[in-house]
């Protein structure tokens, strides 16, 4: 089953999206709830608190008498990293990009602008994807990691600090743990590939077993690569 | 008898020529006394015997230990002493050699070959020798010389100086032995191999001194630049606590003391234009911390967002020793945060103030992460994943009892929330 939260003040705008997703709900097999709020209440805080189901929440961000849809949004990813949020906004774009980073936002739309075609868009992209939200996680001493799995380039051992460095796009992150012991909390896209590193299969473009290379698809290219694992990669 | 009493006379006349030299290029001038004129006298004494009964050899050595004697008088060790007794030792050689070479360059050497059979003539030379050596060592630019080599050989490894000296004067009897004084080329050459020997040397020497001189130079400038980094780190302090307290006493101050202390922490802060419309959701307790924070950094394009869920400004109760102390946490939250972001595409910070069912304010602080960082370290005194900070921050944060702060990172979003109750 999905659900679908709506939390919308504006009668107009309301009608209008429950119009779109009762359009896309005949173009799925399972099954479709609709909620909807014009503001914050009993019953949404219950449906924040339980999250069972895939819920997709369309959000307003300016809500008559109410928390806002930005309050709402910080409530369900207390406990709630799943569900996607899709927002309906009049905001600039550093507002935008600051809140999509912060509460992993599906989307921000405009209220007045093709509102039906994006937000047709996006409920489709979200219902056609699955989307992989597997997480590890490492608690340091004054600190919690958490990285999408999806997110991790490739893992490998520094032999001068004496630690495991994790690595993204944007940024790594140096560990106290061994490279096993990480190979044993990530799922079957890592594969190692090197006695001292762990690449994530999907992000890689090319093995080349003669440079002992592997080319990622950010361009990055990542000098450890052994014949001896070759057979556990193909 | 007589001319034994005579030739002694002399001869001590000569040594205290001679300990009169030495004091002039020792560094400590002690009074002479009664221990001082016993040796005089104990060498001169000596020096008759072995002039009388011995080769030049022990003359020579009865003179080195004279000059050791004086010069251990002079100095603060035993060891500083023979080396400084055998650089005059060495000094008092060259003059007798030079003036030898001269004698017989000046064309007298016939009649000083005849007079030296003359033992008067032979002991007025030496007291003249003594007594020239004195006036020579006594010139400036000698003077000055000698007591810079004495000074390096000092300091240097007295068995390797030692060594040196020894060489120096064995050279120097080789070449003695090699030249017959009569001859004008071999004394030019004698000249020659005596002055190059003689430079060469002190070369030596003074290359490994100055190593030692400058290593211990750099060592002083070390020390003296930690004492300093110790006293400019000491002021960042004192000044990154003293703009806090200003800020929180600026919130119970009436308008004039609000006036007054604006105008204090203009004076510390960049004055550039920035403006931006989420500063007005913060909280007025906090408004102007951040906003000075935002100045401060150093680049004015750091964006900020802010959402503020509280509907009041939760700051204006709390007193004033916890304002404190609660300016200075969310100032290092701010500082890490907006350095960190600076270095990011975005360069924004995001803050977050929010309350819990138990009405405990929450400040949150987010930015994006550019740079590795080394996930054990964080709170750790004294460690710190950037180059140039002391590692303070955070684990001051850390620290804090009355309020309770929270680090994560999550998607390379680092996020630190501080929560307190009002």
């Amino acid at each position: 089953m999905i659900k679908f939260v709506i939390v919308e003040d504006d009668e107009k705008t309301l009608k209008n999206i429950k119009e779109i997703i009762a359009k896309e709900k005949y173009k799925i097999d399972t099954e479709v709830k609709t909620y909807e709020f014009k503001g914050y209440n009993k019953q949404l805080s219950s449906l924040i608190s339980n999250p069972e189901e895939k819920t997709i929440y369309i959000l307003d961000i300016e809500l008559e008498n109410s928390k806002s849809g930005i309050e709402i949004a910080s409530m369900i990813r207390s406990n709630d990293w799943d569900s996607e949020i899709i927002f309906i906004t009049n905001h600039d774009k550093m507002f935008e990009t600051v809140h999509r980073n912060v509460y992993d936002v599906f989307d921000f739309i405009e209220k007045y602008h093709d509102l039906n075609k994006r937000l047709s868009k996006d409920i489709k992209a979200i219902l056609n994807r699955t989307k992989d939200k597997k997480l590890f996680s490492y608690k340091g001493r004054n600190i919690d990691l958490q990285l999408y799995m999806n997110s991790i380039n490739y893992i490998y051992r520094d032999k001068e600090d004496r630690k495991v460095v994790i690595v993204t796009d944007n940024s790594s992150y140096s560990i106290n743990l061994g490279v096993k012991e990480i190979l044993a909390e990530l799922d079957d896209r890592f594969k190692m590939v090197h006695g001292s590193c762990i690449v994530n299969t999907d992000k890689v473009v090319t093995y080349d077993w003669n440079k002992s290379k592997i080319i990622l698809s950010n361009g990055e290219e990542v000098n450890y690569l052994s014949k001896k694992y070759k057979k556990g990669i193909s | 008898m007589w001319l034994l009493i005579l030739k002694g006379l002399l001869i001590l006349f000569t040594y205290i020529f001679l300990y009169y030299a030495t004091i002039s290029v020792s560094e400590i001038k002690k009074k002479t006394n009664y221990i001082d004129i016993i040796i005089i006298i104990i060498v001169a004494t000596c020096n008759v015997f072995a002039n009388k009964y011995s080769e030049n050899t022990l003359k020579g050595i009865v003179t080195l230990l004279g000059f050791i004697a004086f010069s251990i008088r002079r100095t603060k060790a035993p060891k500083e002493g023979v080396v400084n007794g055998f650089v005059v030792y060495v000094y008092a050689i060259i003059g007798d050699i030079l003036s030898a070479m001269l004698v017989s360059l000046s064309g007298y050497s016939d009649f000083m070959v005849k007079a030296s059979n003359l033992s008067i003539v032979k002991l007025a030379y030496c007291c003249s020798l003594g007594l020239v050596m004195f006036l020579v060592i006594n010139i400036k630019t000698i003077n000055k010389f000698i007591k810079y080599c004495i000074k390096h050989l000092s300091k240097s490894k007295y068995v390797l100086s030692l060594i040196l000296l020894v060489g120096f004067l064995f050279e120097t009897s080789i070449i003695i032995s090699i030249t017959n004084m009569t001859s004008l080329k071999q004394n030019i050459l004698a000249y020659i191999l005596l002055v190059s020997i003689g430079v060469g040397v002190f070369a030596l020497i003074y290359n490994i001194t100055k190593k030692d001189e400058l290593k211990l130079i750099n060592q002083n400038l070390i020390i003296n630049n930690e004492s300093f980094m110790k006293i400019i780190n000491n002021y960042k302090l004192f000044k990154h606590n003293f703009k806090y307290e200003l800020n929180a006493i600026s919130l119970v101050g009436d308008d004039k003391v609000k006036k007054l202390i604006k105008s204090y922490l203009d004076e510390y802060d960049v004055k550039s234009s920035f403006d931006n419309s989420d500063l007005m959701k913060l909280p007025s307790g906090i408004r102007n911390l951040v906003y000075r924070k935002l100045l401060e950094s150093t680049d004015t394009n750091c964006n900020i967002v802010v959402d503020n869920f509280i509907n009041y400004d939760p700051f204006e109760n709390i007193s004033i020793k916890k304002m404190c102390k609660l300016m200075q946490c969310l100032g290092i939250i701010l500082d890490n945060a907006i350095e960190e972001a600076m270095q990011t595409k975005s360069k924004y910070i995001y803050i977050k103030i929010s309350e819990d069912e138990k009405n405990n304010i929450i400040f949150e602080c987010h930015n994006q992460i550019k740079n590795n960082i080394d996930i054990d370290l964080i709170g750790i005194e004294k460690e710190s994943n950037k180059a140039d900070h002391m590692g303070v921050g955070t684990s001051y944060l850390v620290k804090q009892k009355a309020f309770k702060v929270t680090n994560v990172i999550r998607n390379d979003i680092y996020k630190v929330s501080l929560k307190f109750s009002v």
